[in-house]
C-alpha cells in the first residue's frame, strides 16, 4: 500500500478492470483449455499510473506464467474500496487468492486476527524467502508471519541542487541549516519549501518526518505503542515546527489550499527549492525535473535526522484460497530477487530485500535511495511513517490536526491532545 | 440538481363532486376490472420502493439502536447512545452550523439574484431564449464537474479568482479560498448559488409572465415606483411559486453533500463539514455505520417538516394556479 | 421622446448586464474547454490561461488511458435502463393513482409520498449493506434499480398529474365502445400523455446521468464506473494530471450540454411542470 493516499482515493483507470467486463485480457482469461490449473486471482491496489498495472501483468505473464504454467490475473480496486470490500470478499470464498495489502493493525493485522490470511511462517523456511528483518517484523502478528512485506518507502526532504549551488548553500545537516537555507531562498524571491496540505494526508508525513528525526526510532516506537503519550513536548514541538516555518514564509501561502499536484508542480518548475515528501517521487523526478535533485532525511534539531520509513503493500495469501500450491508458488516468485530487480527498474519502488543496485538500470538518485534504504534496514535506525501504523480515527485526527495547525484553528498543544485521545 | 417535488394529495376534480376516484355509478364489473388493473399497474412501483427504499429505511431504524461497524453481523444493542453522543459531539454542532449557513444563504442568494434577473428579463424579448438556455445550463451540469472547475478557479496561485482580484487592484482580498477555514464554506456555497441561480430564474420568469401587467401599469400610472410595484403588485401574484422555490432550495440545504465533498472533503480540518459529509465519513471512512446512520436520520427529521410544507404549497398552486 | 430614450438606454443597459452575467455563467465551461485542449507542456506551466495552445492529446489520454471512453459507455448503461424503468413504472403507477380505484390505494399512495419526503441520506447507508447481502453491489441490475427507485416517487406524481388532466368522459366513451380497462390505458390514455412522458424522460435521464452518490457507493468495484464517479476518482491523481482531468471534465459535461441545448424546451418544461404541478 502506498503510504500517501490514505484518504483520497488515488487515481486513474484500471485498464484491467474495465477490460474484464467483457473480453479476456492478453494474459489471464477464460481460455483455460484442458486440465491446466485454474487462474490465480491477484488483487492489488489501484496504481496511480495505469500503465504500471499493465506492465506488472506482462511481467508476470512473461516471467512467471511461462515457467510455472500458472496463470495469474491481476485485478485492482481503489484503496478506499478495498477497505470496505476486502474482508467480505475474503470471507465469502469468492475473493482473491493472493492480494496486496498493507501491514499494521488497521490492515494486514486486522485480517490476520480475523483468520482470513494464511500463516506463512513455515513457508518462509521452506522456500527460503529473504527480506529485511524490520520488514518481516511488520508482517508478523503474535509471532506468526502472515505475509510478504511490500515495497519500502521512506519520507524525507528533496532539494534542488542547482538552486542550492547558485545560492552557495550546502546540503542541510540540521534544522538550523534548513532554516538558513530557507531564508536565503526566500530572499532570492522563491518559495523555500513546496508544501501542500489540502488533501490532508500530507500532514501525516510532515509530522512523521519531523518527529522521527527529533526522537529517533526508539522514540517513535514508544509513541506508536502507547508507552509515551502523544502529548509529549517533542510531538508538540514537531507540530510547532511546521507552524513556525509557515509563519516565517518558508511555505507557500495558505498550505491548506495547495494540493499535492500543485506542490509538486512548484518544485519541478523550480519555483520552490525543497519539497518534503516520499521516495515515490523519485520516478517523477526523472520525467519532470531538469535539475539535479538531492534527497536527505529530514534534519533533526541537533544534526542530520533519520529517514522515516514504512512498508507499502505486500502480498498475502487468502486463508480460503482454492489453490494453495499455486498461490505459494506465486508468492515465491514475488519474493525472488528477480522480481525485486524488476520492481526497481520498472516501478521505481524499493523492494524489502537487498538488491544489487550496481547491476540495475536506475538513476543515480534512485540508486542512492536504494542504498540508503538497505543501510537503514540493516541498522534498524529509522523513523516511522505514522499513518500506516495507526487506526483510521488516529489518522483523521492527525490529518485534521495538521491542517488546523496551519490555519490556526487549533494550537499544537490542542492537536497533540486529540492525537492522544484518538490513540485508544 | 435537487428534484422539485410534486404535491401530495390528489386534487379534487371539480367536475365530480364527492371523493375523487369514486365512480359510484359505474357497474360493478367495471369497478372490478379497474381494481384489478390498478393493482397490476401499481405493483412494480410498490415492489421496487419496498425493496430499495422502505426496507433500508426500516434497517436504518435498527442501525441507530445498535453499534454496527460494518463487519460484525450481530452488533451489540446500545439504546440511545448514538443519539446522546451525537448531541454532545462538537463536530455535529459545527456541521449543523454550516448547514444552517448554507440553508439561509443558499436560499436567499439564488432567490434574490434569480428574482432580480427575472425582473430584468421580464420585458426583454430579444434573445430571451438564449439567455434562458445560458442561465439554466449550470443547473443541469453534473455537480462533480462543476465542483472540479470551480476548484480551479479558486486555486490560490494559478486560479482566475485571485488573478482577477489582483488585476482590478483588489489583491488584498486574495486568499486560499478553499483552504482557508474562514472563506472555504462561502466559496463552496458561491459555487452552488452559481449553479442554482438559473433554475430559480427560469421558474420565476415563467411565473412573472403570468402576472397581470395591467395592474402593474395601472400602479405605475398612479405614481408607484419600481420597489413599490414589486412589493405590492408583483410579489403577491407570484407568491406561491416564490414560496415553493424557497422551500426547494431550503430543502437542498439540508442534504447538501456533493459540492462540499468534492471541493474540500469537509476540510480544512472539518471547517466545511456539513451533516451529510460528516455522516458519510463516519460511516464509510471510520466504519461507524450506526453513528453515520443516526446523523442521517437527524437530517431527515429536520428536513421532513419542510418537505411536507412544500407539498402543501404545491398542492395549493396546482389547485389555484401559479398566478393566484 | 425622452421616455423612449430612457427606455432604450435602460434596455441597452439591461442587455449589457445580461451579457456580462451570461459570460459568468459560461466561464467555467469555457475554462474547461481551454484547459482540456492544451498541450501537455503548456498545461503544466500555464493550466488556466485561456486558449494559450491547442492539442488533442489530453482528450485522447483521458478517453483511453484515463478510461473516460469507458465511463461514457457506463454512464449510458446506468442511465438508459433506469430511465426506461422509471418511465414504465411511473406511468403505470401514475395512471393507477389517477383513474383506477383499487383496494389499498390510499396506503400505496402514502408509500409513494414517503419516497418523496425522505432524503437519500436516510437510507443510503443501510441500502449499501442490504445490496451487499443481496449480492447486488457492483451489478448493473442493482444500481439501475436503485437509480430508478430514486426517481419513482417524483415520476409517479408527475405522470399522475398528466392523467388527471385528461377528461373523464374519454374512458367512458371507450368503455361503451367495448374497450377493456387495459385497452383504455394503452390505446386511449397513454397516447395523450406523450408530452409528459417526454418531459419526464429528459428530466429523469439528466438526474440519473448526474447522479454521484449512488454509483460511488454501490459500484465500488469500478467495473461499470460512470462519468461522475470516474471524474471524482481522477481528482486524487498523483502526477500533474490537470490536462487529462480537464479533458475528463469536458467529456463528463459534454453529453449534458448537448442534450440540454438540443432539448432545452423539454428540459425546462420538465422542471417547471415538476416544480409546479401536483
Amino acid at each position: 500500500m502506498k503510504l500517501f493516499p490514505a484518504r483520497t482515493a488515488v487515481v486513474t483507470a484500471c485498464l484491467l478492470a474495465t477490460a474484464c467486463t467483457g473480453g479476456t485480457t492478453e494474459s489471464a482469461g477464460g481460455d483455460d483449455g484442458g486440465g491446466s490449473t485454474a487462474t490465480l486471482r491477484y488483487l492489488i491496489e489501484q496504481q496511480e499510473d495505469a500503465s504500471s498495472q499493465e506492465a506488472l501483468q506482462e511481467h508476470i505473464d512473461a516471467d512467471f506464467t511461462q515457467e510455472s504454467g500458472i496463470e495469474v490475473e491481476v485485478e485492482s480496486l481503489p484503496l478506499e474500496v478495498m477497505r470496505t470490500v476486502l474482508q467480505t470478499q475474503l470471507r465469502s470464498g469468492e475473493g482473491p487468492d493472493v492480494f496486496a495489502w498493507g501491514s499494521g493493525p488497521s490492515f494486514g493485522g486486522a485480517l490476520a486476527e480475523a483468520g482470513l490470511v494464511r500463516d506463512l511462517t513455515s513457508d518462509y523456511e521452506e522456500h527460503g524467502w529473504e527480506v529485511y528483518d524490520f520488514a518481516r517484523e511488520r508482517v508478523t502478528v503474535d509471532g506468526k508471519v502472515y505475509g510478504l512485506p511490500g515495497e519500502a518507502e521512506t519520507i524525507g526532504l528533496y532539494y534542488n541542487k542547482d538552486v542550492f549551488a547558485e545560492l552557495g548553500l550546502e546540503e542541510p545537516q540540521s534544522l538550523d541549516d534548513v532554516r538558513a537555507a530557507s531564508e536565503a531562498v526566500r530572499e532570492a524571491g522563491m518559495t523555500p519549501m513546496a508544501v501542500g496540505d489540502k488533501e490532508g494526508w500530507e500532514g501525516g508525513h510532515l509530522l512523521s518526518m519531523a518527529l522521527s528525526s527529533a526522537v529517533g526510532s526508539d522514540g517513535m516506537e514508544a509513541l506508536v505503542s502507547g508507552e509515551q503519550p502523544w502529548t509529549s513536548p517533542e510531538v508538540v514541538a514537531a507540530l510547532q515546527l511546521w507552524k513556525d516555518f509557515d509563519a516565517a514564509g518558508f511555505l507557500p501561502e495558505s498550505p491548506t489550499s495547495v494540493d499535492y499536484d500543485t506542490s509538486t508542480a512548484l518544485f519541478f518548475s523550480g519555483d520552490a527549492a525543497m519539497i518534503p515528501t516520499g521516495s515515490w517521487l523519485v520516478a517523477e523526478i526523472e520525467d519532470n525535473a531538469d535539475f539535479e535533485v538531492g534527497y536527505i532525511p529530514f534534519p533533526a534539531p541537533d544534526g542530520p535526522g533519520i529517514f522515516a520509513g514504512g512498508l507499502g503493500s505486500g502480498p498475502y495469501v487468502s486463508a480460503n484460497t482454492d489453490d494453495e500450491d499455486a498461490s505459494l508458488e506465486f508468492l515465491d516468485f514475488l519474493a525472488s530477487p528477480e522480481h525485486a530487480q524488476w520492481t526497481v527498474e520498472n516501478l521505481a519502488t524499493i523492494p524489502p530485500r537487498e538488491v544489487d543496485s550496481d547491476e540495475l538500470e536506475v538513476s543515480p538518485l534512485f540508486g542512492q535511495v536504494l542504498e540508503d534504504t538497505a543501510e537503514l534496514s540493516a541498522s534498524g535506525d529509522f523513523g516511522y511513517n505514522i499513518d500506516v501504523l495507526v487506526s483510521d480515527a488516529f489518522n483523521e485526527a492527525m490529518y485534521d490536526g495538521m491542517q488546523a495547525v496551519f490555519t490556526g484553528q487549533s494550537t499544537p498543544e490542542q492537536v497533540a491532545a486529540t492525537l492522544e485521545a484518538a490513540q485508544s | 440538481m435537487t428534484a422539485p417535488a410534486p404535491a401530495l394529495a390528489p386534487p379534487a376534480d371539480p367536475r365530480r363532486p364527492g371523493p375523487p376516484g369514486r365512480r359510484s355509478h359505474l357497474p360493478a364489473v367495471t369497478r372490478r376490472a379497474q381494481a384489478r388493473l390498478g393493482v397490476l399497474l401499481v405493483l412494480p412501483l410498490l415492489v421496487v420502493m419496498a425493496v430499495f427504499l422502505l426496507f433500508p429505511m426500516a434497517n436504518a431504524i435498527y442501525y441507530v439502536f445498535v453499534d454496527f461497524d460494518g463487519i460484525d453481523l450481530t452488533p451489540p444493542f446500545v439504546g440511545l447512545d448514538n443519539f446522546s453522543e451525537l448531541f454532545r459531539d462538537p463536530k455535529v454542532w459545527a456541521a449543523f452550523k454550516n448547514n444552517a449557513i448554507w440553508i439561509v444563504l443558499g436560499t436567499i442568494g439564488p432567490l434574490v439574484l434569480g428574482l432580480a434577473l427575472a425582473l430584468l428579463l421580464w420585458n426583454v424579448e430579444r434573445g430571451s431564449v438564449v439567455y434562458k438556455v445560458v442561465f439554466f445550463l449550470p443547473y443541469v451540469l453534473p455537480q462533480v464537474a462543476v465542483a472540479v472547475v470551480w476548484g480551479w478557479i479558486y486555486e490560490p496561485s494559478r486560479g482566475w479568482l485571485n488573478k482577477v482580484l489582483d488585476l482590478v487592484g483588489l489583491g488584498a482580498f486574495t486568499t486560499g479560498w478553499l483552504g482557508n477555514p474562514d472563506t472555504a464554506l462561502y466559496a463552496v456555497l458561491a459555487t452552488a448559488i452559481w449553479a442554482t441561480l438559473g433554475f430559480v430564474f427560469v421558474i420565476l420568469l415563467s411565473a412573472l409572465r403570468t402576472v397581470d401587467t395591467d395592474l402593474v401599469d395601472a400602479a405605475r400610472l398612479d405614481g408607484a415606483n419600481g420597489a413599490q410595484r414589486l412589493r405590492h403588485i408583483v410579489l403577491p401574484q407570484i407568491m406561491p411559486v416564490f414560496l415553493m422555490i424557497t422551500t426547494i432550495t431550503l430543502l437542498g440545504g439540508f442534504s447538501v453533500f456533493e459540492y462540499v465533498f468534492v471541493m474540500t472533503g469537509g476540510g480544512p480540518a472539518g471547517a466545511t463539514d456539513v451533516l451529510g459529509t460528516y455522516a458519510y465519513s463516519s460511516a464509510f471512512q471510520l466504519n461507524r455505520i450506526s453513528y453515520g446512520t443516526s446523523l442521517a436520520l437527524v437530517i431527515t427529521l429536520m428536513a421532513v417538516p419542510f418537505a411536507v410544507w412544500l407539498n402543501r404549497l404545491q398542492r395549493r398552486i396546482a389547485l389555484d394556479g401559479p398566478g393566484a | 421622446m425622452n421616455v423612449t430614450h430612457a427606455r432604450k438606454r435602460s434596455l441597452v443597459g439591461k442587455h449589457v448586464l445580461l451579457v456580462l452575467l451570461s459570460l459568468l455563467m459560461l466561464f467555467p465551461v469555457v475554462l474547461t474547454v481551454s484547459t482540456a485542449f492544451k498541450t501537455e507542456q503548456d498545461v503544466q506551466v500555464n493550466p488556466f490561461g485561456l486558449f494559450s495552445s491547442f492539442s488533442t492529446e489530453n482528450v485522447v489520454a483521458a478517453w483511453t488511458v484515463g478510461g473516460f471512453g469507458d465511463y461514457v459507455l457506463n454512464s449510458f448503461l446506468l442511465t438508459v435502463p433506469s430511465t426506461l424503468l422509471v418511465l414504465a413504472i411511473a406511468t403505470m403507477g401514475g395512471y393507477a393513482f389517477a383513474r383506477l380505484p383499487f383496494p389499498g390505494r390510499d396506503l400505496a399512495f402514502y408509500v409513494v409520498v414517503v419516497g418523496l419526503l425522505v432524503p437519500f441520506f436516510t437510507y443510503m447507508i443501510p441500502l449499501y449493506f442490504q445490496l451487499r447481502s443481496m449480492g447486488m453491489l457492483d451489478s448493473l441490475v442493482g444500481v439501475n434499480l436503485v437509480l430508478a427507485s430514486t426517481q419513482l416517487s417524483f415520476g409517479t406524481f408527475f405522470m399522475r398529474a398528466f392523467f388527471t388532466d385528461l377528461p373523464v368522459e374519454l374512458a367512458q366513451a371507450a368503455r361503451m365502445d367495448g374497450a377493456s380497462e387495459w385497452q383504455i390505458f394503452t390505446k386511449v390514455m397513454l397516447p395523450l400523455v406523450t408530452s409528459g412522458i417526454g418531459a419526464l424522460a429528459v428530466f429523469t435521464f439528466l438526474q440519473n446521468w448526474n447522479n454521484f452518490l449512488v454509483p460511488l457507493l454501490y459500484m465500488p468495484g469500478g467495473e461499470y464506473r460512470p462519468l461522475t464517479t470516474g471524474l471524482y476518482l481522477f481528482l486524487g491523481g498523483r502526477s500533474i494530471d490537470i490536462g487529462p482531468l480537464a479533458a475528463g471534465t469536458l467529456i463528463t459535461i459534454l453529453p449534458v450540454v448537448v442534450l440540454f441545448v438540443a432539448l432545452q424546451r423539454q428540459v425546462t418544461q420538465g422542471f417547471l411542470s415538476g416544480a409546479v404541478k401536483g
